[in-house]
């Protein structure tokens, strides 16, 4: 059969009670965090003009988003930082 | 004055079985000699009658017990199968405003008066009025829920507003399971989604997707009533776990062998 060649080839798709599992959590965690996109928008924004002033950024690369592990909802930054800005710190 | 214990069952999305789950663990709690009453909290959209097979017998409703017009004695429906269960249909020509919380907490005290162990209230789907009236009066909560995502979805939305209305510690059922899905890894399984949700709440009972739900309820007889029917081997289990027995949980296995000894196995477990 034509799938079971494509499946042999490509190797077997994942199966759907998976892929909703992985679906569910991510759908959950942004309704449990209960923050409207436009503050996320701010958050980023903010983060980048806090964290400019101590890390060379490329501030398109700036990701934050809300993940979820058992009981705790995390707020996970992730970005590549080019250089580390020599800041005096009084 | 009794403690009587009220447990709301709800779930958040329609359609995952909470009147069928209402009347099962009714009729079986009942089974077991407990005082059972049943209260259908979907104003407006009368339901449990029909699971319960009731619906030629009911004389008065809720809102006529809120607005005065029969005692809560009176309209209470009692089933001539089993004396211990008795039932209060919603209104059906009424809709959810008909009820505050405050008069829900009243009829509710009014039952516990008349000596019940239970108190079970089938919820409307939602989280509007009809929620909040259902829960009103509870001091346990049974959420409800399918293997299946927008359900689990729902189902974690319940759960939070029902902590937001001190609900804590809320009992899962898992319902419509189907276990060959599951093994295939097409579809969630139980410890999914208790994962998924959290241990905000205790898993309280797995039924099965089974034919014999449709059957019972065209022929107003609660599944749990009927031995033979898996369906209704988990909601005596349910019943015996909210009494506090250890009853294991329906297993996985059970149905992968087909034999004969499987067949007898599932007589006595699931």
């Amino acid at each position: 059969m034509l799938a079971d060649l494509i499946e042999r080839i490509f190797g077997k798709p994942e199966k759907t009670g998976s892929v909703a599992k992985d679906r569910l959590r991510v759908v959950l965690a942004s309704d449990r965090s209960k923050i409207p996109p436009e503050v996320m928008d701010k958050i980023r924004i903010e983060l980048i003009q806090v964290l400019s002033k101590y890390l060379e950024l490329d501030d398109t690369a700036l990701n934050v988003s809300m993940e979820r592990d058992e009981d705790s909802i995390a707020l996970v930054v992730n970005t590549p930082v080019h250089r580390v800005r020599e800041v005096k710190v009084s | 004055m009794a403690n009587a214990r009220v447990i709301v069952i709800t779930s958040g999305k329609g359609g995952v079985g909470k009147t069928t789950t209402t009347a099962n663990i009714g009729m079986a709690l009942a089974a077991l000699d407990q005082r059972v009453a049943l209260v259908d909290a979907d104003i407006g959209l009368r339901n449990l009658d029909l699971a319960l097979g009731l619906e030629n017998r009911i004389v008065y409703d809720i809102v006529d017990v809120v607005e005065g017009r029969a005692e809560v004695r009176k309209a209470l429906i009692k089933d001539k199968r089993n004396q211990n269960l008795a039932f209060l249909p919603a209104a059906q020509t009424r809709d959810k405003s008909a009820v505050s919380p405050e008069q829900m907490v009243k009829v509710l005290d009014d039952i516990k008066a008349e000596g019940y162990n239970f108190i079970l209230i089938d919820c409307p789907a939602g989280i509007e009025q009809g929620f909040k009236n259902a829960t009103a009066g509870a001091d346990e909560a049974i959420v409800v829920t399918n293997p299946e995502m927008s359900s689990v979805r729902d189902a974690d939305r319940i759960i939070g507003l029902l902590e937001s209305q001190e609900l804590r510690g809320a009992k899962l059922i898992v319902n419509r399971i189907r276990m060959k899905m599951v093994e295939q890894g097409e579809m969630l399984g139980v410890e999914d989604v208790q994962e998924i949700l959290g241990t905000g709440v205790l898993l309280l009972g797995v039924v099965p997707d089974d034919e014999t739900i449709i059957t019972s309820t065209n022929s107003g007889e609660p599944a749990s009533m009927s031995e033979t029917s898996r369906a209704g081997q988990a909601y005596r289990n349910i019943a015996r776990r909210l009494l506090g027995e250890d009853v294991p949980f329906l297993q996985l296995a059970d149905e992968k062998q087909g034999g004969i000894f499987a067949k007898i196995k599932k007589l006595f477990g699931g």
